[in-house]
Formats: C-alpha cells, structure tokens, sequence
C-alpha cells in the first residue's frame, strides 16, 4: 500500500517493491533454512535482522522465530529479490569495512550495528527498505510473536480470523444530530435564489 | 435477436454483476466474460494469521505490485502518479474493497450549474435513487435513515454496524464539535440476510470477508446470477470489440485461459470493466473507421481521469482503541461536503472515523527499527486509528489513462498508463480536508495527531475515463450509457461518472448499473 512504502520523489526506483506480487512464503513451508545466501551472507543477514528487531524480555529477536530465513526464502522466488539480497548483504558489509570494522558485520556490538545500518539506510535506501520489510514480515506473521503482541499492546491478532463481540448502535446517541435542519443543497431551490 | 445471447457484458464486478444480475431477472439471455477467475476460498487472507503478509504479496491491492497472470500492466505517471489499485477477479475490485457505500447528493449531479465545477450529469440524483433502494435491498446494506445532511430517502434494509469503543470516541469528537454526523452507510450485513451470515467485526476488510458477510459482488449479484441462468466464462480476457457491416456491435473478441481466441456475440455489449480497464478495451478496439479506437470521435475515451482527493488523519488515543475489531467505516460527517463561498475552493468532502490498524502495518508506518523498536510498537499499535478524508476532484482532459504499449500482459495486449496531475482546487481541498480530519482527531480525545498528507494519490477510486452527457463531443456515452457512436454499444462502470463527488463510489456505480441494465432492456426492441 502507499502509505506504508514513501520513497523519495526523484531517486531511482529499483523496482523491488514490484517484485513482491509474485512472491509469497506460506506459514506452512518447511523448516527454516537459507537458499539464496551462502553461510558467511546468511550469518549478516541473521546479525542485520537481529539488529533491526532485537529480542528483550518480552520479544523474542528476528532469528528466533525464523525472520532472516523467511526473508531468504521470500528472495528465493524471485530473480530481482535474489540479486538484491546479495547485493544488500554485500553492501552492509562493504559499509563496515570502509568505516574501518576489520571484523564482519555479525561479530560487531549493536552499537556498531547500530551505526552501520543507518549509514546504510541513507546510500542504499531501497535496499535497506527490502530488508526491513522482509524482515518485518518474517516477524510478525508468527504465533509466538502476536501472542506478545496482544500481551503487551492488547491488539488481539485472532480477532480478524475469528471475529468479536460488539454492542449494536445506540440510536440515542443522535439525540442531537437527528434534529438538526437539513444540510444539504436541493437543486430545485439552488436554481430557484 | 438471432444471436446466442442477448446481452455481453465485459467484466464482472460491482458493475457487471449487478447488469448481469438485472438483465437476466427481467428475462434476458446473458453472457459474461471475465478476464480473473473467482477468488479461492483458501487465498481469502483473513482465513489465515498471516494476513497481513498475505496482503502485501499476492493480495497486493496495487495490480503494478501484484502482477498476477490475470493482470494487465499498470504505469502511473504525471505530476502527481496515482497509486492505482483494483483487481481482476469475479466481484472485480470489491473482493478487495472496504465496502463503505455511500450515496451521491442532489447537488453532485449540477456541479456545473451550481458551482461552475466540471460538468452536470445527463441525469439527477432522483433518477438514480430507486436505483440506490434497490441495490441496497440486493446487496445487503447496513445503516440508517434521517441523516439531515442527505434528502429524505428509503431505510437501509440492515440496522447500523457496531460502532465499538473507537466508534463512541469519534462520536464524542463529532458532538464536541457540533458537526452533524450519522452512522455510515456500510455493504456489510449486520444480521442474517439473503442466506448470508452477520458481520462478525473482523475489521480489515479490504482483505476480504471469510464468511461473506461483506457484501462484495461474488456474494451477492453473482449467486443470484448464476441461478437465473447468466453465463459467466472466467479467465476470458477480451482482446478487442467487434462491429457489424452497419457500425453497431456484434460482440468481443476474447482469450481464453489457454491463449485461444474466440468471439463472441450477442445483441448489446456492455463494458464493465473499470476506470482503467474499460478505456483500455475501447482504446485496443482500432480500425480503419476507428483508428482512434471505438466510442473515441470525441477524444473522450481516457481522458478526465478522476481518482477524488483522499488522504489520512492518524489519531493517537492515550487509551486502547480495541483496534483489531470492526467493521472499517464507522460514524461519518458531511458537514463540509457542499460547496462554501468562504472557501478558496470549490466542492467539499466527508470526514470519516475508521479503524485501528494491525501489527504489521504499524511497524511499516512508523519504521523505528533498532533497540527502539519494541517501545515504538507498543506505543502505536493498539492507539493508532485513522480518519479518512474523502473530497471532489474535477475532472480535468489532461488526467488521462492511455495503452502503453511497451508493457505486455501474458498474451501481448497493451498494458495502460495513467498520468495525473492534482489541480490546485483539489490540492486546497485536500488540505482543508486533512484540517478537519485533525480538529476531529483531538476533539476526540487524540493527543497526538499526524497525516499522510497529499502524496502519493491513493488511487481506490478510477472514475470518468469514459463518461456520460448529452453531448458527443464531449462524452462518451449518452445517458441510457449507449455510446454516441456506436448503436448497441454500452459503458455502465466507474468511467460512467461524469463527476465523482466527494464519497466512495461503489454504491453508485452499481446503482448505474442497475439502472442502465433497464434501459438496455427496455430499448431492445429499437434495433
């Protein structure tokens, strides 16, 4: 939808968001694994999410509940999302070793993390964005994370599979408006002033 | 009549099903040809917890996002792109529409007359009001008479939805202000109807309705449809229109789902394909005698583009809002819907409390990724609910959907390009707009209030690319929805609307429908 994928007026698209019609990972595909990135990438990935989505007491992080694999298995159907997952792992990476981080991405403190993610946010944008959205995806789609979801915010994920109660209209509420003079134009007397 | 049918019509959504429908009850043959197919149970996404996932994939609201085989390319351009969205399937765009249904007002139909805005309609709202009685009674609409911002007109067959804690909020902050207001008129059944099961407050209903109790096209004119023997031929996707020796339509040429090209033919066709979709057809439909297309002497077909002004407020209550249940359209105003000459604008708009919003799309909103992220979520979600916006946007000869021919669907038809730029009446409208839709966010108890502003043109509502009036030269129909130019030829959709006025315009559109369907009966015998 738009409001939830703003770009830039005038930078160039690459065309990732158009790509997520024809690729769709149903919550009863098999065990989670990589397929489009290699270990050494997958472990970035796994680091990035990590980062972007942390676990705390009551949220379990990104890894724990599959998110980077999703996001690999979601590139996976699609040539352009396969390219540009590489391409986003590599250019984490080519942003931290200019930033002079000998140690890869994953073996840096959040922090550092931290800091490398918003580097990377602001040259590669559209990228960055792939990521997230995969990433939040692979997320909240999850049991274990809408039960902390309802736990903490109150939002009852079930509701719109299952539905809810909800008390009719009250027509006493129209106490006022139900009385007031017509608001609307007729024609007939428009033309007739 | 000595073709097989007596009737074609070319799309089966809001409009197409409810023309299929009235057609066939009065007694005619009809055949249907409908490029998507109908929406399996199973890829309904509220059936499954991963809705919302569902929803930015397959269900992609944008047909440029989704690129579904059935799908026809779709390029937004111009000053302002319109982020289009619709879909192809049996029941159309409703499969995935959010089912608020409102009806024009008396002054929508003189716009030109009354405030030198666009053009007046070949017809008056008092000829489409039986239309609207009627399709509220087929349909299965919940809501209520006696809202003093409209004319005196028949009750709604279904008391209103319920309004929820969220509902009683933007109740008090419509009280507060002293706006008039009324509960909104939803295609959403609010008990037991026609077989059907009452709404169960899913929320979210653009992402369909698993136990139909939204009432979308393929569960409410198409059942009834297929019973009274209405022929409906699924992933048929018409290539071009056809003429007889004498100018007048014999029929469509179409594809079916293995790439075989058939025709077929009958007595009348009608287009119901959509804004894009239906000058998208006419515009493929070239001869000799049309090299412009069909229907085209007027240069009409495509042009004025209309896609109202919308946009949304964001409220955030410190309280939770019970956000995951409800139907989407609440309580509404039309307190600013008429023209004001205080205003350094022409036209109004409505101001409508809707509901919260889910997980996902929270987090998507907001973006507060890193050690933030939990807090920013918890925050939002479960607070946040939106109020839409909805204004009158003039139709303008530039806003134009054209082919764009460098973009092929799955069997080498032209995709359709939009180009569209936000006029300045529309932009102050817009603005004034949002203006209210944030006095009515804090007067209901918002402390915190933000906007979506005016870009990108949400693009839910594709009107006036072939419209009715009484002049050829500057339409495309007359107002009975034949073409000026071609005997036997009908557009009975979005493209119909001359003007779009300032609410969602499915219920119109099926009125239209619904009205155009007894006059292509009941001029049958003039051929």
């Amino acid at each position: 939808m738009a409001f939830d994928n703003k770009r830039p007026a005038g930078t160039e698209d690459l065309g990732l968001t158009r790509e997520f019609g024809r690729t769709y990972v149903p919550l009863t595909s098999g065990p989670p694994r990589f397929a489009v990135l290699d270990e050494r990438r997958s472990r970035t990935l796994t680091a990035w999410a990590d980062t972007l989505v942390p676990g705390d007491e009551h949220w379990p992080a990104a890894s724990a509940v599959g998110a980077p694999e999703y996001a690999d298995a979601t590139a996976a159907g699609s040539p352009v999302l396969r390219a540009a997952l590489r391409r986003a792992v590599d250019a984490l990476e080519t942003v931290a070793r200019r930033q002079g981080h000998d140690a890869p991405f994953a073996e840096l403190d959040l922090d550092r993390r931290v800091t490398l993610l918003r580097q990377l946010e602001t040259e590669h944008d559209q990228l960055f964005a792939f990521v997230l959205e995969l990433v939040y995806e692979g997320y909240y789609r999850t049991g274990r994370v809408q039960d902390a979801v309802y736990e903490r915010t109150g939002f009852r994920p079930e509701v719109p599979v299952v539905g809810m109660r909800l008390a009719p209209f009250d027509e006493s509420r129209l106490a006022r408006v139900r009385d007031l003079k017509p608001h609307w134009r007729s024609v007939d007397e428009e033309l007739a002033r | 009549m000595s073709a097989e049918h007596d009737v074609l019509v070319i799309g089966s959504g809001a409009a197409g099903a409810a023309i299929a429908w009235r057609l066939a009850s009065r007694g005619a043959r009809v055949l249907c040809l409908e490029q998507g197919d109908w929406v399996a149970p199973d890829d309904v996404p509220k059936r499954s917890t991963d809705w919302e996932v569902r929803g930015r994939h397959y269900w992609n609201f944008s047909p440029a996002i989704r690129r579904a085989a059935v799908d026809y390319p779709v390029r937004n351009e111009g000053p302002d792109p319109v982020d289009c969205y619709h879909f192809n399937a049996v029941g159309g765009s409703t499969v995935g529409f959010g089912a608020q249904y409102w009806r024009l007002l008396p002054s929508d139909f003189r716009t030109r007359t009354l405030d030198d805005f666009g053009v007046d309609w070949p017809i008056a709202y008092d000829d489409l009001a039986p239309y609207y009685t009627l399709n509220e009674r087929e349909t299965g609409v919940s809501g209520l008479a006696g809202d003093p911002t409209g004319p005196p007109r028949d009750a709604p067959p279904l008391p209103p939805t319920s309004p929820g804690r969220l509902g009683e909020r933007w109740m008090d902050g419509f009280e507060r202000l002293g706006w008039a207001w009324w509960p909104q008129d939803n295609a959403i059944i609010s008990r037991d109807y026609q077989g059907r099961s009452a709404c169960v407050n899913r929320n979210f209903c653009a992402f369909g309705c698993p136990n139909h109790a939204r009432s979308s096209a393929d569960v409410t004119y198409w059942p009834k449809a297929l019973e009274l023997g209405v022929e409906l031929r699924t992933n048929a996707r018409v290539s071009e229109l056809t003429l007889h020796p004498d100018g007048s339509a014999r029929g469509a040429l179409y594809l079916d789902r293995d790439g075989v090209m058939h025709e077929a033919r009958a007595s009348r066709v009608v287009i119901a394909s959509g804004g894009l979709g239906t000058p998208r057809l006419l515009l493929m439909s070239t001869s000799a005698a049309h090299p412009d297309g069909l229907a085209n002497s007027s240069g009409m077909v495509g042009r004025n583009f209309m896609v109202h002004v919308q946009s949304i407020v964001v409220a955030r209550f410190d309280e939770p809002i019970d956000a995951h249940g409800g139907a989407i359209g609440v309580v509404s105003s039309r307190q600013f819907y008429e023209t004001d000459p205080a205003n350094d604008f022409k036209r109004g708009f409505i101001v409508a409390g809707n509901r919260g919003y889910s997980p996902m799309l929270t987090a998507l909103q907001h973006r507060d990724w890193g050690p933030g992220h939990h807090a920013s979520l918890e925050r939002a979600l479960n607070h946040e609910a939106g109020i839409y916006v909805c204004g009158d946007d003039e139709p303008e000869v530039d806003n134009r959907v054209e082919l764009d021919r460098s973009a092929l669907d799955g069997w080498g038809l032209p995709g359709v390009r939009t180009w569209y730029r936000l006029s300045e009446n529309s932009r102050k409208l817009g603005e004034a707009a949002i203006r209210r839709g944030r006095e009515l966010g804090e007067a209901a108890g918002a402390t915190e209030v933000r906007d979506f502003g005016l870009s990108p043109i949400l693009g839910w509502h594709l009107l006036g690319t072939a419209r009715m009036g009484d002049d050829p030269a500057t339409s495309v129909t007359d107002a009975d929805h034949q073409c000026h130019d071609v005997p036997g030829l009908y557009v009975a959709d979005g493209s119909s609307l001359p003007t779009g006025g300032a609410i969602n315009p499915a219920h119109t559109i099926q009125a239209l429908a619904l009205r155009a369907a007894d006059r292509i009966w009941e001029a049958r015998r003039d051929r």
